[in-house]
């Protein structure tokens, strides 16, 4: 596990976009898993979470899928993260943009979202 | 070169270490909760909030015991040496309120002042209201108890983005974006705090999911009526002017989290305030004004008649 959203729903716009492309329909989770290939090659998988009492889908999990018994490269799955993260801000819709992404990782120096890397 | 860099960070590590065996553990409200208890006298607990621990008050601690107060700095669930939060779900502010209680029990402390920062003012303040008889005086420092949040706090950049849904578990997950760069950001002496302090406070939490805290902490700030803490600071900030014990309120003049104008209002609105009393800082004035801090609350408990019999 790379990543784990437990409150996908803290800004509703964020869920809304991952019920748009999962075409999520009342609290039923996808059968499948979703999956994407980062700029490094990368496999990884997309998990949507659900807790009873909360709106569906409650959380994500972003698994990497590596060849077998090859470890991972954090910096590698950094950048694969932040391309995920691209690809969301996209979606989501103002305030919530690419451009306040990468004002914010200007910010905290985040060095995967640094020109040329 | 490499042999001094090596000695710097040795003895960055060893100051912060030794800090930390100062204190010791204790199980409260079903958890355990690391806690620094040094001085003999009228109890004084300095509480601190997100990304900190019991660290951030080093500097303070000194005059506090030296004017003759056992003073008591612990470390909230999920930070410094206390125990890594089991689940986000684990963490309410009322369970905090609650440790608060438990651990004063556990110390057997009757009566105490509360020197409060950040989260540590939301959390002190609720259990002030709750157990009046036991708060012998207060301390406020950059933090707030209302519902209204502060600019900074509803700007999408730099604020909301950074624990923004998926992007929050990517920065101060996996880049422990608030205990490392945003520490440093939010101190006046930025090259001073690099050497006095360096990474105390991002090497305390050393993976993802020990930095779970400072994503959780940052979500429970409310922004608007649908917030689901709104309720909670409406009720605080109803408890204010109920708060009748004496109140010191201390702000950082360069604090761009919390504006100096929140002073003026923790100062109109607590019934027995004095101050606000100004000292170079930013939102951690802890790090440019600690021991400053210390001789200040210090001053404020001599003139509300030093120590009580």
């Amino acid at each position: 596990m790379v990543l784990t959203e437990f409150q996908l729903g803290h800004v509703p716009a964020f869920r809304q976009t991952f019920i748009d492309h999962f075409a999520v329909v009342g609290r039923a989770l996808p059968a499948a898993p979703g999956w994407f290939r980062g700029p490094t090659g990368g496999l990884y998988e997309v998990v949507l979470t659900g807790r009873s009492g909360e709106p569906v889908p409650t959380g994500l999990e972003v698994a990497a899928l590596p060849a077998r018994f090859v470890p991972l490269v954090s910096r590698e799955v950094d950048q694969d993260l932040w391309a995920f993260l691209d690809w969301l801000l996209e979606r989501v819709g103002p305030p919530w943009t690419r451009e306040g992404l990468r004002q914010i990782a200007a910010i905290y120096r985040i060095p995967e979202a640094e020109p040329g890397d | 070169m490499t042999g001094l860099a090596g000695d710097v960070a040795e003895v960055e590590r060893s100051d912060v270490e030794e800090f930390a065996r100062r204190g010791r553990d204790v199980l409260v409200n079903d958890a355990r909760l690391h806690v620094l208890d040094e001085g003999e006298g009228e109890a004084v607990l300095l509480l601190h909030g997100n990304p900190t621990w019991s660290y951030l008050w080093r500097e303070t601690v000194q005059p506090l015991c030296a004017a003759g107060y056992r003073v008591i700095v612990p470390d909230q669930r999920g930070f410094g040496g206390s125990r890594p939060l089991g689940s986000p779900y684990d963490d309410p502010i009322e369970v905090r309120v609650a440790d608060l209680a438990g651990l004063l029990e556990v110390l057997g402390v009757e009566r105490v002042t509360l020197v409060l920062h950040d989260w540590g003012g939301p959390i002190g303040l609720a259990f002030a209201a709750a157990y009046p008889q036991a708060v012998r005086a207060l301390v406020v420092m950059s933090t707030w108890a209302w519902p209204d949040p502060s600019p900074f706090h509803t700007s999408v950049v730099p604020w909301r983005m950074l624990h923004a849904p998926v992007v929050g578990p990517h920065l101060l997950g996996r880049h422990n974006s608030l205990a490392g760069r945003g520490v440093y950001l939010s101190v006046v002496d930025r090259a001073g705090f690099r050497e006095r302090a360096g990474s105390a406070y991002a090497d305390q939490m050393p993976d993802p999911m020990s930095r779970l805290p400072t994503l959780l902490f940052p979500r429970l700030i409310p922004v608007d009526q649908a917030s689901g803490t709104y309720p909670f600071f409406v009720w605080l900030q109803e408890q204010l002017p109920s708060l009748r014990m004496p109140a010191l309120v201390v702000w950082g003049r360069e604090d761009e989290v919390f504006p100096p104008s929140y002073a003026d209002r923790f100062v109109q609105a607590l019934p027995d305030a004095r101050g606000p009393v100004m000292v170079t800082g930013r939102h951690f004035l802890q790090e440019d004004s600690g021991r400053e801090i210390g001789e200040h609350v210090v001053t404020f408990l001599a003139q509300i008649g030093g120590q009580e019999s």
